[in-house]
């Protein structure tokens, strides 16, 4: 390797160091902003930028069969969720068996992921993943190759691979626990039509059925398929054909009652309507042909466009790609790979989405509970679709929302409104904040929408400088202690910090987490005191001195739930240049800790934070092979799941 | 504008010096805080890019220096450039050789080597964010680049010997 070559080999290792194109849209407005952390409240009520919310359609087609279900159209988005943040690898696909999820990452293999942890099942670059009716197997394709791995016996079998003569097979999907589905393709050969064929397996005897694309089975002697980008319906007993809509990428539920699939439409640029984009989203329609129904969103790819295109150019491709839908066993959860389009200097450009359906609309509170959970997980995308008139940027990084409380719903005049608490803390630095604000909505065809955010009250606790720990509401500023006003006998010796802070609104008290650094006479540990705003005295709650045995501990995190019971503490523990990060939940009452890294099994975990809480759902985050997972714990059921 | 300008350095900087995204995300979005107040109180800025990457610089310190007292020492450089690159079981070629030869370098190398390779920054700028001079940057970069030639030169000849 000459010096030339090694620039070249260096700046392929900067293409793999991924960028967070979200945090610089967001922090670049908000740091544009005079006062970021007011203005996106008061921006809401005025800039409109991007057309609202979801285009529902339908469409009357003589029903074939009919059947007692909810139709498509008439499902509502009860929750949708960007749930695995992918710290550095793209997810091609998903499959989901009783709660577990498979996902294969690009280049990095196959994973698992549920209430026990996240595994690699197998290496490997895998585009396409299937699971069979009983959960005990797996279709995987990669590389124009076909694999069937035995969950149970952990065993990996090709079933086909790609051939000297180059053809390729692809799409496998399950017919039923012995048969599948798959499509034979030859590059070579442009006109060559893909072909799709059923394999018996235990016979392996294969039969051809049609051309097409992305076979999925619908019971009853009938498939799904892609041809020429249309989503057909076929009888395999007679061979007839109905078409269900343009699209391609179809997939079953497995209840039978709905297919999903992706769909592409022309769009006029709001700003410069002589620009047309090429929008995709994920539609579902019924089985039955009775409707259907557009699910996510998709905007301008640059939404600041504003320089007209010349009639030459192509039109330009929406924000995001949508790749591979597929259903949860019960037909009412859907999940896609969500792609960013584009020029994208980082190299994790897919997220998996998942959407979650309903045949009941939201409710006022509901909506406003589903927004503040958007923008706290920073799912810009989501919360937007909650607005009538959303802003540009809503989110930003540091504080962050550590959790929210619904406090009252009712009507002003004709308009409804929803009040709600949100509560916001600092990473390493004693901040906390509480924004009570009244939410006002109207209803929408997916339950209500967000009109206009007004904030009723700010108040906020702030020990950023010199030890002294400050009360501002409302713009009014009063000091609340300084460090020197701890008695004597809770401030220990040596260097010690306020390191974080926690409001506990109902007892009018701040828990105050000091931070006892290391010295020769001791080592580092953590007090958590309580200080009474009313009465201005101190108690002690408890200290932490050592995690798992070990000494040195530190903190980085704290916050507190809704009902201001149970404190969730970031810690950090060890010496002799390592470092341990326990994330723990600490019942005030009771001195109890839970340590979460505790209730995963077998699972790597390189790091644990704290995100925030949902109820009494905690939503934190670990990070294991590399992948960034979010999971909820829920003490009083002690029930950890995959969020 | 310097935000748009800079910030994909500026991130990458912070993560391969902090290694894990949460941090840098947090540490980035204090280093512009900073910058957008400091930027209308600062008289004269010679080199943008070199002032920005200072104040990356400190500002990764600083969030070392919180857990300094605790649990790491005194050495803060010490610890930064945790994990680099995860290793991903890939087939050896020369990028998994110069990922596995970067773990080699002492932490002044490191740093030289991000400023240089990753934020695209002269010797002369480099010198002004580590306050050396510029032939001694250029000195410790000629020796760098020695260094790394050579462990990447190995690896690949181990792997082709199996």
């Amino acid at each position: 390797m000459d010096e030339k070559q090694l620039d070249e080999a260096f700046t392929r290792l900067k293409q793999q160091l991924p960028v967070n194109q979200d945090l610089k849209k967001n922090l670049r407005q908000s740091i544009l902003a005079k006062s970021p952390q007011k203005k996106w409240w008061q921006r809401m009520a005025y800039i409109g930028v991007i057309a609202a919310a979801l285009i529902f359609m339908f469409m009357n087609i003589t029903p074939e069969r009919m059947m007692n279900k909810v139709q498509a159209a008439s499902l509502k988005i009860s929750n949708q969720q960007s749930f695995v943040e992918l710290g550095v690898g793209n997810p091609n696909g998903v499959a989901e068996y009783n709660g577990t999820l498979y996902v294969p990452v690009a280049q990095q293999g196959l994973f698992s992921y549920n209430s026990q942890g996240f595994h690699k099942l197998l290496d490997g670059d895998f585009e396409q993943i299937r699971i069979s009716e009983d959960g005990k197997k797996l279709l995987l394709s990669q590389a124009g190759s076909i694999e069937l791995y035995n969950l149970e016996k952990k065993r990996i079998e090709t079933l086909f691979k790609e051939t000297s003569t180059s053809i390729l097979y692809q799409h496998p999907a399950w017919k039923d626990n012995d048969h599948i589905l798959f499509v034979k393709k030859d590059p070579q050969n442009s006109k060559a039509e893909t072909e799709i064929f059923e394999l018996d397996l235990k016979t392996s005897k294969e039969t051809r059925i049609t051309n097409g694309d992305f076979p999925s089975y619908v019971g009853d002697g009938a498939l799904v398929l892609e041809r020429e980008d249309q989503i057909l319906y076929r009888n395999l007993k007679d061979g007839s054909e109905k078409k269900i809509d343009d699209g391609h990428s179809p997939s079953v539920s497995k209840n039978h009652q709905y297919v999903a699939y992706v769909k592409t439409e022309l769009a006029q640029s709001n700003s410069t309507p002589a620009n047309t984009f090429r929008m995709e989203n994920v539609w579902i329609a019924d089985l039955d042909f009775t409707s259907k129904k557009q699910v996510t969103t998709n905007i301008p790819q640059n939404d600041d466009l504003e320089q007209t295109l010349s009639t030459n150019e192509p039109a330009i491709l929406g924000k995001y790609g949508y790749v591979q839908p597929s259903w949860n066993g019960k037909g009412d959860r859907l999940y896609v790979i969500k792609r960013l389009n584009g020029p994208n200097e980082s190299t994790v450009s897919s997220r998996l989405m998942k959407i979650d359906l309903t045949p009941n609309k939201l409710t006022a509170e509901e909506t406003v509970k589903r927004f503040i959970q958007a923008l706290t997980v920073r799912d810009d995308d989501y919360a937007k679709s909650l607005m009538k008139n959303p802003p540009k940027y809503l989110t930003g990084s540091n504080p962050r929302c550590v959790g929210y409380k619904i406090i009252s719903s009712g009507k002003l005049g004709e308009q409804e409104y929803v009040d709600a608490d949100i509560y916001w803390s600092y990473t390493a630095n004693p901040y906390y904040k509480v924004v009570k604000s009244r939410y006002f909505v109207s209803p929408s065809e997916n339950g209500y929408l967000i009109d206009q955010v007004q904030d009723k009250s700010i108040s906020e606790f702030n020990g950023f400088e010199k030890q002294t720990v400050k009360f501002i509401q409302d713009g009014k500023e009063q000091v609340l202690f300084s460090q020197k006003e701890i008695p004597a006998s809770l401030l220990p010796e040596g260097n010690v910090r306020i390191a974080s802070l926690a409001y506990r609104e109902m007892a009018n008290t701040l828990i105050v987490c000091l931070q006892i650094m290391k010295d020769q006479n001791q080592s580092a540990f953590v007090r958590l005191l309580q200080y009474n705003i009313h009465d201005r005295s101190f108690s002690l709650i408890g200290d932490l001195k050592e995690l798992k045995n070990e000494a040195n501990v530190g903190i980085a995190f704290a916050s507190i739930n809704p009902d201001e019971q149970i404190l969730s503490l970031d810690l950090y523990s060890g010496g002799s240049g390592h470092t341990t990060f326990y994330t723990v939940l600490y019942t005030l009452d009771s001195q109890q800790m839970v340590m979460l890294s505790d209730k995963f099994i077998d699972t790597q975990i390189d790091k644990v934070r704290t995100d925030w809480w949902d109820g009494d759902d905690f939503i934190f985050e670990i990070q294991s092979h590399g992948q960034t997972l979010k999971y909820k714990y829920n003490k009083e059921k002690d029930l950890l799941e995959g969020w | 504008m310097i935000y748009d300008q800079y910030f994909d350095d500026v991130y990458r900087y912070v993560l391969l010096k902090v290694g894990n995204k949460w941090d840098t995300d947090d540490i980035v979005s204090d280093i512009f805080r900073k910058v957008f107040e400091k930027i209308h109180t600062t008289r004269e800025i010679e080199n943008v890019k070199a002032w920005l990457m200072i104040i990356a610089r400190h500002t990764v310190i600083d969030h070392y220096r919180k857990r300094r007292e605790v649990t790491l020492g005194d050495d803060v450089e010490r610890y930064t450039y945790p994990v680099l690159f995860e290793d991903r079981l890939e087939k050896v070629d020369d990028l998994v050789c110069l990922k596995k030869s970067i773990q080699r370098l002492e932490k002044e190398e490191l740093e030289i080597m991000n400023l240089h390779y990753f934020c695209e920054m002269k010797y002369k700028e480099i010198g002004d964010v580590l306050g050396k001079t510029e032939s001694a940057i250029k000195m410790k970069s000629s020796r760098l680049i020695k260094k790394i030639t050579i462990f990447v030169r190995q690896c690949l000849e181990e792997s082709e010997n199996g």
